[in-house]
């Protein structure tokens, strides 16, 4: 089962192409395959062509050249029916059919395999039932959607495509309304679903720590239109991650898998030392006040965090004389002196 | 939950068979009212048994308000479904035959085949037409509104903004009227006092064949209707989802097209252009209902329109007097109302379409 991907693109262009004009190619030489029990996330910059991508894949916009296979047939030779029982989706697009309760909306996942007026069967049934437990909807079945939070909203977007029963789900963007708590278990609960039923699973996304730790393989697609794929840690430690997101003003932290805002012509070079904690915590707020944080302790300036009994103390020693600060607020305030002896 | 959607669909049991004891009701009610006042019991029993003491009253009923009652239940039917499936296709609440022009381009229709015909014959001469003539009236009809509808889809069909594609409906239906307009400019005096009398719309006078052309060709377009509420209901979550979920977009939106010329169509050919109906029944219906299922939508939106299209009639007969009110004037005034509470009331209008 596990030895061939359940979607594979080979040579694939995307692109749009509008009238006699000459096509506008967003991204070409696209060989691409996901597996059964993966979740993949697709990342990269505003305009690099996600949307496009995701399109293109579900067959909703026609692709330039190249090849779409899906379940070992090819996606121009499926009807719309048998595709719609191999793929389901997600879209940005927010749904306002606030007439349909959430139960109504997730049978309509249902359509590709009711009879001409869409009675539901036992199975049917059985399928919504099991859809609206793994996303935990079913608390809300019997509610209108224009009465639920967007986080709710999009799990039940969710049950919906799980009720569709397919192998494949492509998720745009499932996390763009949502708030921390709801990215992190809209993440974890697509992540558990690729392990547990064996579903392929693509999502589009801004989040790139969620989408770090989430993740079983990353595709980044880089301004210019060249993806990379590969398992997170990699493209994180051979730079490609960095290179994807290449602009000024902040840059990739490989350490701690972050980005970090950081300001051009930084003054200060300043050494720190400490309980890993807080010196974490120290590093971010000198970073935000634009100074470089090093590990060279031959530097005049030196920040000591000395932890007492109850409470730490910050010692800063700018070459000549040493001071003890209670916190990091402190801290700033004395700092600012070398910036304006400079 | 279970509770609760049983409730629901209690609430909803109780409610049609309200709304069908009410078109009964309405029905006879229709019949028995009019400048000659015939007694409750008496209609019963022409209506039912066909036969009567009075053979004036029985002629009365089987020739006059037995045809137009009818034709008032066609017309609730017909114009509500077909305003129903335009506000799911455009996924907009101010979609519907009048408003955006399908009934002048059903208009456009009429008068081509006037035009071409060269007679000196107006459209209020169809009564007067053969079964073939009536026949040809229809499909002239449906076709307009079969292309003021394409035109409208054409313009508007991606942009989902309520006003925008209200303007292109304003427009695309102004054209059409004035197209119209051009051809009334150079007919004769007589032509167009009829002209204008069909305008004001009418359902009476609408007998024999002509009825079973008529009801044949709406209940056609029902059928149509409802075979197609599952895709329907697909559409409810916008086009990409539909197609996602297995529709062929271009068939359903052909298909739902073509139910929406034939209903409209037909109907405003043999008896005006009849307003309101087809953009305020679907509002009432979806809000006594509660749902957006069209399945249910469809039948309901059937006898909710038959209840309005009878309660108008009947006020147009003004009981007790002769005088006697153009239904297109009764629908309006009713239908207006109906629609300025579903923009006033955007919670209304927002939860059920984007």
């Amino acid at each position: 089962m596990n030895d061939t991907p359940l979607l594979s693109a080979r040579n694939l262009t995307i692109g749009y192409k509008t009238g006699k004009r000459e096509p506008r190619i967003v991204s070409e030489a696209l060989n691409l395959d996901l597996w059964p029990g993966q979740l993949v996330c697709l990342l990269g910059p505003n305009g690099a062509g996600k949307s496009t991508l995701m399109r293109t894949l579900s067959g909703l916009q026609p692709a330039l050249s190249g090849e779409i296979i899906i379940d070992n047939e090819s996606l121009v030779n499926l009807k719309p029916v048998d595709l719609a029982q191999k793929l389901s989706l997600v879209l940005t697009e927010r749904i306002e059919a606030g007439n349909l309760t959430v139960r109504e909306l997730v049978a309509l996942g249902r359509t590709p395999y009711t009879g001409w007026l869409g009675t539901l069967s036992e199975i049917d049934k059985e399928k919504i039932d099991w859809s609206m437990d793994a996303t935990d909807t079913k608390r809300y079945a019997g509610r209108r959607m224009n009465e639920l939070s967007d986080g709710e909203r999009q799990k039940v977007m969710l049950a919906r495509a799980l009720a569709q029963d397919t192998k494949l789900i492509l998720l745009d963007e499932p996390t763009a309304h949502l708030d921390l708590p709801n990215r992190v278990e809209m993440m974890r609960l697509l992540h558990n679903l690729a392990r547990q039923t064996n579903k392929a699973i693509l999502l589009s996304t801004h989040e790139l720590d969620l989408a770090l730790q989430a993740a079983d393989k990353l595709w980044l697609m880089h301004p210019d239109g060249k993806l990379v794929s590969g398992v997170p840690e990699d493209l994180v430690l051979n730079g490609s991650f960095e290179a994807a997101f290449i602009k000024n003003g902040f840059h990739f932290d490989r350490n701690t898998g972050t980005f970090t805002i950081h300001k051009e012509a930084s003054s200060t070079p300043i050494y720190l030392s400490g309980k890993t904690n807080l010196v974490f915590w120290t590093k971010r707020a000198l970073q935000r006040e634009d100074y470089i944080v090093s590990d060279d302790p031959a530097l005049p300036h030196k920040i000591e965090i000395i932890e007492s009994e109850e409470s730490p103390v910050w010692v800063f020693d700018n070459g000549l004389t040493s001071k003890k600060h209670l916190n990091i607020s402190e801290l700033i305030a004395d700092l600012q002196h070398i910036k304006k002896v400079k | 939950m279970q509770i609760s959607s049983q409730s629901y669909s209690n609430s909803r049991r109780l409610i049609i068979i309200v709304l069908s004891v009410l078109a009964v009701l309405f029905f006879l009610l229709d019949i028995m009212l009019g400048s000659v006042s015939i007694p409750f019991g008496e209609v019963v029993r022409i209506v039912f048994l066909g036969e009567s003491d009075t053979t004036a009253w029985l002629f009365i009923i089987e020739k006059i308000r037995l045809p137009k009652a009818i034709t008032a239940i066609i017309v609730g039917c017909g114009l509500s479904v077909s305003g129903l499936q335009m506000q799911t296709l455009f996924r907009n609440p101010l979609a519907g035959p009048s408003e955006l022009g399908i009934t002048a381009g059903a208009g456009l229709g009429v008068a081509a085949v006037m035009l071409t015909s060269g007679s000196t014959a107006s459209i209020y001469a169809i009564r007067q037409l053969g079964v073939s003539g009536s026949w040809l009236i229809v499909v002239m009809a449906s076709l307009g509104a079969a292309l003021v509808l394409s035109m409208v889809l054409l313009i508007a069909g991606r942009i989902k903004d309520n006003v925008i594609l209200l303007i292109v409906g304003v427009m695309v239906g102004t054209i059409t009227v004035s197209v119209i307009s051009i051809w009334q400019y150079f007919s004769q005096p007589e032509e167009l006092q009829e002209y204008i009398l069909w305008t004001f719309g009418s359902l009476g006078g609408i007998v024999q064949y002509h009825l079973y052309v008529l009801s044949g060709v709406v209940i056609v377009g029902l059928l149509i209707a409802f075979s197609s509420s599952k895709a329907l209901n697909a559409m409810l979550l916008g086009e990409n989802y539909a197609r996602s979920m297995g529709l062929t977009v271009g068939k359903t939106r052909f298909i739902i097209m073509a139910s929406t010329s034939l209903l409209t169509g037909s109907i405003t050919a043999f008896c005006g252009p009849i307003g309101f109906v087809g953009i305020a029944i679907p509002h009432i219906t979806r809000s006594l209902l509660g749902t957006s299922d069209h399945r249910i939508l469809i039948p309901c939106c059937c006898l909710v329109g038959t209840v309005l299209m009878l309660i108008c009639d009947i006020i147009s007969q003004m009981p007790g007097t002769q005088t006697v009110l153009p239904i297109n004037v009764v629908t309006s005034l009713l239908g207006a109302p109906v629609v300025i509470w579903v923009i006033v009331s955007r919670n209304n209008l927002r939860s059920s379409f984007s």
